[in-house]
């Protein structure tokens, strides 16, 4: 092997390590004799490492997001009307229902009952996941997915309580990952129930002015500590076309609500408000039994999970607190996320 | 660092190259998108958007247009994934090829004008300490103009090494050349990064 070559294989040793999160020393440790050539190298690494970690603005993304699940939406449309949905739908549904028969003859599911209630460290906790995946499978409405993930969020969330007892911190981990993943599904869904009703109304909808309205939830993927009343507006006005996809990138109009007082004092003390008065079910907002049980589901965890997790907090050992904060802030930022979704939710 | 491709095993935390979702079995997740499974497309954005975006940052300098072209990689991503092999390239390599496109396409359409938009660069992180983010921002700015000295394909490498966090041999597939050259081209591009952020040109 020729020396150039021997030494970029070596550099990109370095650089694998530094990517994993290795400091330069360390590196240079590894290889004393080429330490003097690799140093200015890897430091040079490090910076750019550092510096490429640009996050695209919670603006940007909350719209693109939208414009995304609008293109699903518009594709899967165009596929119903070629292929028939409705076949299709029959042919998965029988698909997986055959499997759950099957998982009972075979003898699972006495397992998958057991399951039940078992926590990550029960060798039958595999069950209890696989079990809400075939859960998931069989649920087709999109308010039945979301009102199964907020469940499912739930269950999350207890599992974090346990496990802050027991102190195992590559489990919170990957519970973490597993509650933030259900919140992320329910982000999507109502933003697609959000681009669905909006798509629906376009083709109802003949010419209609424009009203301004504003957008009361902040665009920021911080923690909301404030009351986020939203702003009345009629909810029909302003409405994306699928032919003018860049209006989707105007204020979306705002769920009516009823202006809110300031008095919680009946209300339990929260550090993290999410603006849940502008999430309280209205007559006005929707129609839709179903969206409003969801809305009432979601209030119920917006206020049981932040606590309940920050009751973990405090109870946990010290070893394990980053992991449980950091799993604190990104189900905080998702329930934001959800917020806003399901404010603008218009019928 | 960023392989997307393999899936870590069962009570494994997945370290890299899946966003913050815990994907199993990418393969699975996109054949079903591949079938217009909605979930497993939005997962598959989730999982590549803030990558896709940093690489496009890093070659792009206008916020706006690093911004439209991500999105159009995403656009058409729903639009030919269906066309995409599950077999062949991975898929990370396949979505990184779009994006790499859409990049050259529009430096040829500006005709190498690089436009730069300093004071709308996006922020690192909104919820830190000011003086922290300003301090960020200062360097993302020192690295972006940095790199603006180096060649098409150091800016390349660069890109899909430390903002897009993929392997050599992902980098090797997107353009096209051998692993060996690739860490080659590393090797100079890290030299020249380190000599246009140290001798004061910028």
């Amino acid at each position: 092997m020729k020396r150039g070559e021997s030494f970029n294989n070596l550099l990109n040793e370095c650089i694998e390590w530094i990517m994993r999160g290795e400091t330069v020393e360390e590196c240079l440790r590894r290889y004393p004799e080429q330490a003097e050539e690799l140093k200015p190298l890897l430091q040079t690494v490090l910076k750019a490492r550092q510096a490429s970690q640009i996050q695209p603005e919670a603006g940007f993304k909350s719209r693109a997001r939208q414009e995304f699940q609008r293109a699903i939406y518009e594709k899967q449309a165009s596929r119903r009307e070629r292929a028939g949905w409705w076949h299709w739908r029959w042919q998965s549904a029988w698909a997986m229902a055959i499997i759950a028969v099957l998982i009972v003859l075979l003898g699972g599911g006495g397992a998958v009952v057991a399951a039940a209630g078992s926590m990550p460290d029960n060798p039958l906790y595999p069950v209890k996941i696989a079990a809400e995946q075939i859960q998931l499978s069989l649920t087709f409405s999109d308010i039945g997915k979301a009102e199964l993930n907020a469940k499912l969020a739930d269950e999350r969330v207890n599992e974090l309580v346990y496990l802050a007892e027991k102190g195992d911190e590559e489990k919170v981990k990957i519970v973490a990952d597993r509650l933030n993943s259900n919140l992320q599904n329910i982000v999507n869904i109502v933003s697609e129930i959000n681009v669905k009703n909006t798509t629906t109304q376009d083709s109802v909808l003949t010419v209609q002015q424009a009203q301004p309205a504003a957008r009361s939830a902040p665009e920021s993927a911080g923690i909301i500590t404030q009351i986020a009343p939203a702003t009345t507006a009629p909810p029909t006005t302003n409405v994306p076309s699928p032919t003018q996809p860049e209006i989707s990138n105007q204020p979306v109009p705002a769920a009516s609500a009823p202006p809110m007082n300031d008095d919680t004092s009946s209300e339990p003390v929260l550090k993290h408000d999410f603006g849940l008065k502008a999430l309280q079910p209205a007559p006005s907002v929707s129609n839709s039994k179903e969206l409003e049980e969801l809305k009432k589901i979601i209030i119920n965890y917006v206020i049981e999970h932040p606590a309940k997790l920050e009751e973990a907090l405090q109870k946990a050992p010290p070893g394990l607190r980053p992991a449980l904060r950091e799993a604190i802030m990104r189900a905080l930022a998702e329930y934001e996320e959800i917020r806003v979704n399901l404010e603008n939710l218009r019928d | 660092m960023g392989h997307p491709e393999q899936i870590p095993p069962e009570g494994e935390i997945p370290q890299e190259g899946y966003g913050n979702l815990p994907l199993r079995d990418e393969e699975n997740l996109v054949r079903r998108a591949q079938c217009g499974d909605s979930e497993a497309l939005s997962r598959l954005y989730e999982a590549y958007f803030d990558r896709i975006y940093r690489y496009i940052s890093l070659r792009i300098q206008n916020e706006m247009e690093a911004e439209d072209i991500t999105q159009q990689v995403f656009m058409k991503m729903l639009q030919s994934i269906s066309a995409y092999k599950v077999k062949g390239t991975p898929f990370s390599s396949w979505i990184y090829r779009i994006a790499h496109n859409q990049v050259i396409d529009f430096l040829r359409q500006q005709n190498k004008k690089a436009t730069v938009d300093i004071e709308g660069l996006p922020l690192p992180d909104m919820g830190e300490d000011p003086q922290h983010v300003m301090e960020k921002q200062a360097d993302i700015d020192r690295l972006k103009q940095a790199t603006k000295k180096l060649t098409p394909a150091q800016q390349e490498v660069l890109s899909l090494r430390f903002a897009a966090e993929l392997s050599i041999s992902e980098c090797a597939a997107i353009m096209g050349k051998s692993e060996g050259a690739i860490k080659a081209l590393q090797h100079s591009a890290v030299l020249a990064l380190r000599k246009a952020l140290t001798t004061g040109e910028i």
